[in-house]
């Protein structure tokens, strides 16, 4: 059945327009990865409006492709001016940065590349047969569980914060409020719709677009007196697979690492390159090397996060849940689409989920290719003027959200959308909760009342159902965790200075 | 405070500069503010709330209103909190980082711009309107190369023209 449905999915890449899709998809994702201070969550929101009139293949391949090559390239910027293109190639300028300043840069960039292409081969494959194993639990699901499942969703809000639990709260509760605006989805009555075009809700897209983009622009004009990162070398890529001799175990550990903390929502890349880094320096005959370019380290960062990337579509394709900013915004991507990702999915239109299977082993050469072949031209890409990036992507901005509904109420949403943005990122109120809740209270809502209706307005179907009342533990735990961990810390800090 | 990429764990792009200029306020004072916006916000909710109408079809269901108003209450809480921390940060000896805007005249005028861009857009037409807000961006985005901003301006009315209207089949203002 896999290998029938894997036939199905290569066979809809092939023939669709999903291949022009990888490949641009991956040439956009090379120069955000590349450019320090752009992430894949702002590309992705820039791009979903491109995506309208494409066919829903092409257009998740698109998404996807920019997802990972970011992944890829952020080591390049890393490794040679010790400025990560995106958070997860941190760990990656630890050694990658040392072995430039050694005259080792094309060394370290073919360590880089060669370990996130295997790391995302590992992924994809490990991808394949933990969706296939999620479906089979999921397909079982019904209103008490999904709604429980969308709570274990929503409480990845401690994770994605990352700072304050409460203002992540607040970023969560005004998003499922914000949710609300629109037709009651079980009864049809209009909620809060002071005007007309309210009655739709509020237009998820433009949302989107101002809350990751728009807000990103006015953080970047704080910065463009700031000079961009040096790199003055354009180094010489060294492509040999003899580098990675005795490196096997070490490859697939770190792979492995890194899929398995990509597939837990809100963990993502980073906290993925960062566990492989730490476990490899922990088992590590010569720990000491690590830090000093150790290209061990490089291994371990880059293919963790890449192996990562393939973990968080895990969750997302057969739970239809979002573990990260980007995810969130693919769903939004996907659901505009007319494409609801869950276990369903799985059902009704197999070759689709396998289609994304298919295109992120055949991007893996493109993606390589690019990688090692157009180093030089994403060394230019870090020299673009922040000033005129902003403005490009404004204007951008502006027409994707005027495209979605051909009119200007997206265009001020949009704008709205972007100012709040901004001014709630200032007081630490990031937007991925936001996002997080527009895209999953729906889904809570409805199937909370649901289950009600279905138990004579019993609440105790939600503990009696196995399934749904370890989720709903889950989802304490998750939301529980990160402020018990900073009580900890703060017991834990009197402490050590006690002790110091 | 921390930019919205490092709440990523994203590094800065550069070092800041000695001759940036810094709009700030106290960490405490920003919590308050933050605590009265979204109280402001809930209470709104609660209000319109009152009129939604009950559930006619289903006595089970909870209604229209259940998920709403519990929504807006536990913002009202999280709110309330919030300012009484804000509060409590103010009169306390542990004030915490100030919140700051830097080039707060380039991020406030890119930011008028943009609205009364919008604003012209269905006046003037889309493509008058660019040729004008695009160079005044440029410029206070610290562009100050004639030859980026006659580049950039055409640049991007061609990606409209080009890419919105005729592929994307846009039908610009």
């Amino acid at each position: 059945m896999i290998i029938e449905n894997f036939m199905g999915g290569f066979d809809l890449v092939f023939r669709s327009n999903a291949l022009t899709a990888l490949f641009i998809g991956t040439l956009i994702g090379y120069v955000v990865g590349a450019i320090p201070g752009m992430t894949s969550s702002i590309a992705l929101a820039v791009i979903i409006p491109f995506t309208f009139h494409m066919e829903p293949v092409p257009s998740i391949v698109l998404m996807v492709a920019i997802y990972m090559a970011s992944e890829y390239s952020g080591a390049i910027p890393a490794i040679l001016a010790n400025a990560p293109g995106t958070p997860a190639a941190a760990p990656t300028a630890f050694d990658g940065y040392p072995m430039r300043v050694k005259g080792e840069a094309g060394k370290a960039l073919t360590y880089s590349i060669l370990g996130s292409g295997f790391g995302s081969l590992v992924g994809t494959i490990l991808l394949v047969f933990t969706a296939v194993w999620i479906v089979k639990i999921a397909i079982i699901f019904g209103p008490p569980e999904y709604f429980a499942l969308a709570v274990l969703g929503l409480s990845l809000v401690g994770v994605l914060s990352s700072g304050s639990f409460l203002k992540g709260f607040i970023g969560l509760l005004f998003g499922l409020l914000l949710a609300t605006i629109g037709l009651d989805p079980i009864s049809g009555n209009a909620r809060f719709t002071i005007t007309e075009s309210l009655l739709s809700g509020i237009p998820l897209l433009p949302a989107l677009i101002g809350l990751f983009a728009l807000s990103e622009v006015f953080f970047m004009l704080e910065t463009i007196r700031r000079k961009p990162p040096e790199m003055k070398e354009t180094p010489k890529i060294a492509m040999s697979f003899d580098l990675f001799r005795g490196m096997k175990f070490h490859l697939v550990r770190s792979a492995v690492i890194g899929y398995v903390i990509g597939v837990v929502p809100g963990a993502g890349a980073t906290i993925a390159a960062l566990t492989s880094y730490a476990e490899a320096k922990r088992t590590a005959k010569d720990p000491e090397t690590y830090g000093t370019g150790n290209p061990r380290g490089i291994v371990a960062s880059e293919t963790a996060n890449n192996a990562a990337v393939s973990g968080a579509m895990a969750p997302l394709l057969t739970l239809g849940i979002p573990g990260s900013a980007s995810t969130a915004i693919m769903i939004g991507g996907l659901m505009i689409q007319g494409i609801q990702p869950g276990p369903m999915l799985f059902v009704d239109n197999p070759t689709f989920p396998y289609a994304i299977f298919a295109s992120l082993l055949v991007g893996l050469p493109v993606m390589l290719a690019l990688g090692l072949f157009g180093i030089r031209l994403w060394v230019k890409v870090t020299l673009i003027p922040t000033g005129a990036l902003a403005t490009g992507i404004t204007a951008i901005c502006i027409l994707g959200a005027y495209t979605n509904e051909n009119g200007m109420y997206p265009v001020w949403v949009m704008i709205i959308a972007g100012i709040a943005g901004y001014l709630m990122r200032k007081v630490d109120i990031h937007p991925a909760p936001i996002v997080l809740a527009l895209v999953l209270a729906t889904m809570m809502e409805t199937n909370f009342r649901r289950a009600l209706m279905g138990n004579n307005g019993d609440p105790m179907i939600f503990l009696t159902s196995p399934i749904s009342a370890v989720m709903l533990a889950l989802a304490v735990l998750v939301a529980v965790a990160p402020t018990f961990r900073i009580i900890m810390n703060r017991l834990k800090k009197p402490k050590d200075t006690a002790d110091a | 405070m921390t930019s919205p990429s490092q709440s990523e764990g994203e590094p800065q792009t550069g070092l800041p500069q000695a001759d940036e200029t810094h709009w700030k306020i106290g960490r405490g004072l920003a919590e308050v503010l933050t605590g009265l916006a979204f109280s402001a916000i809930a209470g709104y909710f609660l209000l319109l709330g009152k009129d939604l109408p009950d559930s006619n079809f289903n006595p089970t269901d909870p209604g229209t209103a259940a998920f709403p108003d519990t929504m807006a209450w536990a913002l009202l809480a999280c709110s309330i909190a919030i300012l009484l921390f804000g509060i409590f940060r103010m009169f306390s000896s542990e004030k915490g980082e100030g919140i700051s805007i830097t080039e707060p005249l380039n991020v406030i005028g890119t930011i008028l711009l943009t609205v009364l861009y919008a604003f012209s857009m269905p006046f003037v037409t889309y493509y008058v309107a660019t040729i004008v807000w695009a160079p005044l961006v440029l410029l206070l985005s610290g562009i100050r190369s004639w030859k980026w901003i006659v580049s950039l301006t055409i640049l991007t009315l061609l990606v409209a023209h080009f890419v919105f209207e005729r592929v994307l089949s846009a039908n610009l203002p």
